[in-house]
C-alpha cells in the first residue's frame, strides 16, 4: 500500500529523538617557542655566527657525554682514543675525538653569486633538485670556534650528514691534514616527558605542593587529530571539488550515521602549511614597468588577487563553528620568509578571526594561527610540527628520498632545522629575462639570528613530530636510548593527493583519508 | 741573413760598451793567501759606483783594456775577506780602526737606563695616546676569547651573561671590570673594540 511504503515521508509529526552528534572537546596547550619579538624589539644586527656558537654550545655536553660513554678507553690498532678540546687540536697519527659542527661545502649550494650573474649573464642558474655535486666536488668538514677539518672516509657514505648537525666525530688526521673518520655519534633523542606532564606541573605549582587536583580526576579521553597540508587554494579556480568533500566529511554532513560518529571524535584539526598558492606570477622585479600601475583604494588591482585569502578564510569560517583549527603558515603562504614563520595575521581572516582568541590573551583561543615551527600540548602529548622546510632543504643535501629517515636524523640531532642559516628558504619570484622559464628561484635570508638561545635546538622530546607538505604520506614510530617513542608522520600535500592523515591520541596510531573525485 | 761586413776603421769613439769576460780583473781562482792592502779594503767596502767597463772587441783595442782593467782593480781576495767581516765583525789585524768598529763600541757603552730614558722621551712626543689600562686590556682580552662565542654584534655584558647562562664559566673578574666601568658611564667599552671597528662605514668622497 502507499502508506506502507512510504511511511517515513509524508507522515505526522513523531516523537522520536535523533541523537546529536557531539564533537569530542579538545585539551589544547601551545607553546609560544617560535614567537619572536614584534616590531622595534626584533633587531638584526647580530650574524649568524652567533647562532651556530649557540647550536654547538648548548649540544656539545649531551654529545660529549654520549661519545663519551662510547669511547672512553677504546683502543684501535693498541692505541687508546683521548678526547680532544678542539677540532685543530688533533694531532697525526693520533687517534682521537672531538665535537663539532658539520659543514658541507657543495659547489652546487645557491649562491648569493648567483643573484649578481644574473644581472650580467642572460639569466640565473636553474634551480637544483638537489644540491648534490655528481662528480664528487662535494666536501664535509667539521667546524667549531678554533677553525675546520676536512673530513675523508667511508663512514660519510653511510651516515646522513648535513650542515648545522652537531655531532662526534672519531679518527685519525692522515698526512694530508685530512681527518680519516671511524666512528661518528650524535646527541640523540632529548628528554622526552610523561603525558599530561605541563599540565600536571602547572596544576601542582598553582595549588601548592601536595594538592595535585587534576591528577586524580580522571582525563577524559583523548579524541581524534584531523593533520591536513597543501591545501593550495589559489585565485583560478574558484571551487574545488576535493576541498569541499573535505569540510563536508569534517562537519559530519557526509557519509553514514557511523562515519558521523566516528567524525565526532575528530576534536581539532591542525593545517601544516601551503594553504595559499599563488598561481599567477608577481611582478618582475627588474623591468621598469611601462606604465605607472593603476592604484585605487591603495593597491594596485592589476597584481593583487585577494581571492585566495577570501577562499581560505570561507573555508575556515565553515569548519571553525563545529570543530578548533590550528593554522601554521608554509612556504607558499602570507607570512614572513625567514623561519621561524610568525603566525599569519588576523587580517587575513576577517571571518575566521571571530574565533581567535584576542590579541595578548593568555590561552589560545579555538583559532590559533601559530609559527612554523610549532610547538604545543594536544591532549596531553607533546607534538611538534613543520610546514616541511626543513625537511624539503635537507632532502637537498643528501641522496635518496628517505623522508621518514630525514625526519629521524632531524630528532636524533636534536635541530628542527639545521641547514637554517645556511640554505634554508628560497622565494619563488618571476625571472624576467629568462627564455620560456616561468619561475626562478632566488635565494633569501634563511632564518632569524637569534643571539640568546638557539630556538631550533630541540630540548624536549616530542611525542609527535608531523611534517607538512611531503610527496607522499608516510609514518612510523622510532625510540630513543632512554626509551623514548615518537611517532613521525610526513602528511601529503592534499592539493595533489587528496588524503589527509587521522591521528588517534589514545593508541597514536595513524589512519589516511583520501578525498577524490573521479574525473 | 746580410752579409757579414768587416769593419775596416778604427772606433775611436766607443759605440756600444761590451762586458769584460777576460782579464785579470775576471779571474775565477781561489783568493790568495796575502792579507788585504787597506787600501783594497777601503775600495772593497765602498760602493763600487763606476760601472763595469766594457769588454772591448779582441780584435781591436788590446792597449784600452788594460788601463781600464787596472783602474777598477779589485782582487778577489780583499772582496771575501770584506764579506766575512761584515758578517763576523772582527779585527784585522794591523789595519787602520774603521768606522764600524768604532760605532760598535760606542753602541755597547749605552746603559739600559739611557735605553729607557730615550724611549720615554719618544712616548711623550707622541700626540695619541698609547697604550691601554688594565681594565681595557682584560676587556679586549675577553673579546678574543672565541670559546664565549664571537665578540662582533652584540654588547660585551651581554655576551658575558649569554656564556654563563650556557654553562662557559667565563671569568668573574671580566664581570667585575665590565660593572666598573658601566658604572663609572664608559660607552666605549660596551661594545668590543673590534665590533667598531668592523661596523665604521668608510665614506669615499
Amino acid at each position: 500500500m502507499a502508506k506502507d511504503h512510504h511511511e517515513n515521508l509524508m507522515s505526522d509529526f513523531s516523537d522520536t529523538e535523533y541523537t546529536s552528534n557531539e564533537r569530542q572537546p579538545s585539551n589544547y596547550s601551545p607553546l609560544q617557542s617560535f614567537i619572536l619579538a614584534k616590531g622595534d624589539q626584533k633587531h638584526y644586527q647580530q650574524q649568524y655566527g652567533d647562532m651556530y656558537f649557540l647550536r654547538l654550545a648548548m649540544l656539545k655536553p649531551s654529545v660529549e657525554e654520549i661519545a663519551a660513554d662510547a669511547w672512553e678507553g677504546a683502543e684501535i690498532a693498541g692505541e687508546t682514543v683521548r678526547r680532544v678540546e678542539r677540532v685543530l687540536d688533533v694531532r697525526q697519527g693520533e687517534f682521537c675525538w672531538v665535537a663539532g659542527t658539520v659543514y658541507r661545502d657543495m659547489p652546487l649550494k645557491p649562491n648569493i653569486l648567483d643573484d649578481i650573474s644574473k644581472d650580467h649573464w642572460i639569466s640565473a642558474p636553474p634551480p637544483r633538485v638537489k644540491y648534490i655535486s655528481q662528480s664528487g666536488q662535494d666536501q664535509t668538514m667539521l667546524e667549531d670556534e678554533s677553525g675546520r677539518l676536512r673530513l675523508i672516509g667511508n663512514m660519510l657514505q653511510t651516515t646522513m650528514l648535513v650542515t648545522g648537525c652537531v655531532v662526534a666525530m672519531m679518527g685519525t688526521e692522515n698526512a694530508n691534514g685530512d681527518f680519516e673518520v671511524v666512528d661518528i655519534k650524535v646527541p640523540d633523542l632529548p628528554r622526552q616527558p610523561q603525558r599530561w606532564e605541563r599540565e600536571d606541573s602547572d596544576a601542582a605549582l598553582a595549588n601548592g605542593s601536595g594538592k595535585s587536583k587534576s591528577k586524580i580526576e580522571g582525563r577524559p579521553a583523548g579524541g581524534k587529530v584531523a593533520i591536513l597540508s597543501g591545501l593550495e587554494i589559489n585565485g583560478d579556480e574558484a571551487d574545488i571539488l576535493a576541498i569541499d568533500l573535505l569540510m563536508e566529511f569534517l562537519l559530519g554532513e557526509a557519509c553514514n550515521q557511523n562515519t558521523q560518529q566516528d567524525v565526532g571524535s575528530i576534536s581539532r584539526l591542525i593545517i601544516a602549511g601551503n594553504s595559499i598558492k599563488e598561481a599567477t606570477l608577481l611582478a618582475p622585479r627588474d623591468e621598469p614597468s611601462d606604465k605607472k600601475a593603476s592604484k585605487k583604494y591603495g593597491y594596485d588591482s592589476a597584481a593583487y588577487n585577494p581571492a585566495p585569502t577570501a577562499h581560505l578564510d570561507n573555508f575556515l569560517a565553515t569548519l571553525l563553528p563545529s570543530i578548533p583549527i590550528t593554522i601554521l603558515p608554509g612556504e607558499s603562504d602570507p607570512a614572513n620568509v625567514s623561519l621561524p614563520q610568525q603566525p599569519i595575521h588576523p587580517a587575513m581572516f576577517p571571518r575566521s578571526r571571530n574565533y581567535a582568541s584576542v590579541p595578548g590573551a593568555e590561552e589560545a583561543g579555538w583559532f590559533d594561527s601559530v609559527t612554523n615551527p610549532w610547538e604545543g600540548d594536544i591532549d596531553g602529548w607533546r607534538m611538534m610540527g613543520n610546514g616541511g622546510q626543513p625537511i624539503n632543504d635537507v632532502f637537498k643535501y643528501v641522496e635518496g628520498d628517505e623522508r621518514l629517515e630525514m625526519m629521524e636524523s632531524l630528532l636524533r640531532w636534536r635541530c628542527g632545522a639545521p641547514t637554517a642559516p645556511d640554505t634554508l628558504c628560497k622565494c619563488k619570484t618571476a625571472n624576467p629575462r629568462g627564455f620560456g622559464k616561468k619561475t626562478d628561484v632566488f635565494h633569501v635570508a634563511g632564518c632569524y639570528p637569534f643571539q640568546d638561545k638557539d630556538q631550533f635546538v630541540i630540548e624536549e622530546c616530542p611525542h609527535v613530530y608531523f611534517v607538512g607538505n611531503q610527496p607522499r604520506f608516510e609514518t612510523s614510530v622510532i625510540e630513543g636510548p632512554a626509551g623514548q617513542m615518537v611517532r613521525l608522520i610526513a602528511v601529503p600535500i592534499f592539493r595533489e593527493t587528496g588524503e589527509i592523515v587521522i591521528l588517534d591520541t589514545e593508541t597514536l596510531d595513524v589512519e589516511v583519508i583520501r578525498f577524490s573525485v573521479d574525473e | 741573413m746580410p752579409p757579414a761586413r768587416r769593419k775596416s776603421t778604427a772606433p775611436s769613439a766607443r759605440a756600444q760598451q761590451t762586458l769584460a769576460f777576460s782579464g785579470r780583473a775576471n779571474k775565477v781562482t781561489k783568493p790568495s793567501i796575502a792579507p788585504p792592502s787597506a787600501k783594497s779594503i777601503s775600495k772593497a767596502s765602498s760602493p763600487v759606483s763606476r760601472p763595469s767597463t766594457p769588454h772591448p772587441q779582441e780584435d781591436a783595442q788590446r792597449q784600452e783594456p788594460e788601463e781600464e782593467v787596472e783602474e777598477v782593480e779589485i782582487p778577489n781576495a780583499p772582496a771575501a775577506a770584506a764579506a766575512e767581516e761584515q758578517g763576523l765583525a772582527f779585527r784585522v789585524q794591523g789595519t787602520k780602526p774603521t768606522l764600524h768598529d768604532e760605532v760598535d763600541e760606542k753602541a755597547r757603552k749605552v746603559s739600559d737606563a739611557q735605553v729607557k730614558r730615550y724611549w720615554r722621551a719618544k712616548e711623550e712626543e707622541r700626540k695619541a695616546p698609547r697604550g691601554l689600562s688594565l681594565n681595557e686590556k682584560i676587556l679586549r682580552h675577553f673579546d678574543l676569547s672565541s670559546q664565549f662565542g664571537p665578540c662582533i654584534g652584540i654588547a660585551r655584558m651581554k655576551r658575558w651573561k649569554r656564556a654563563n647562562g650556557l654553562g662557559l664559566k667565563p671569568p668573574i673578574e671580566v664581570l667585575t671590570v665590565l660593572l666598573k666601568e658601566e658604572g663609572s658611564e664608559n660607552k666605549k667599552a660596551e661594545r668590543a673594540y673590534v665590533d667598531e671597528l668592523m661596523s665604521t662605514r668608510l665614506v669615499v668622497e
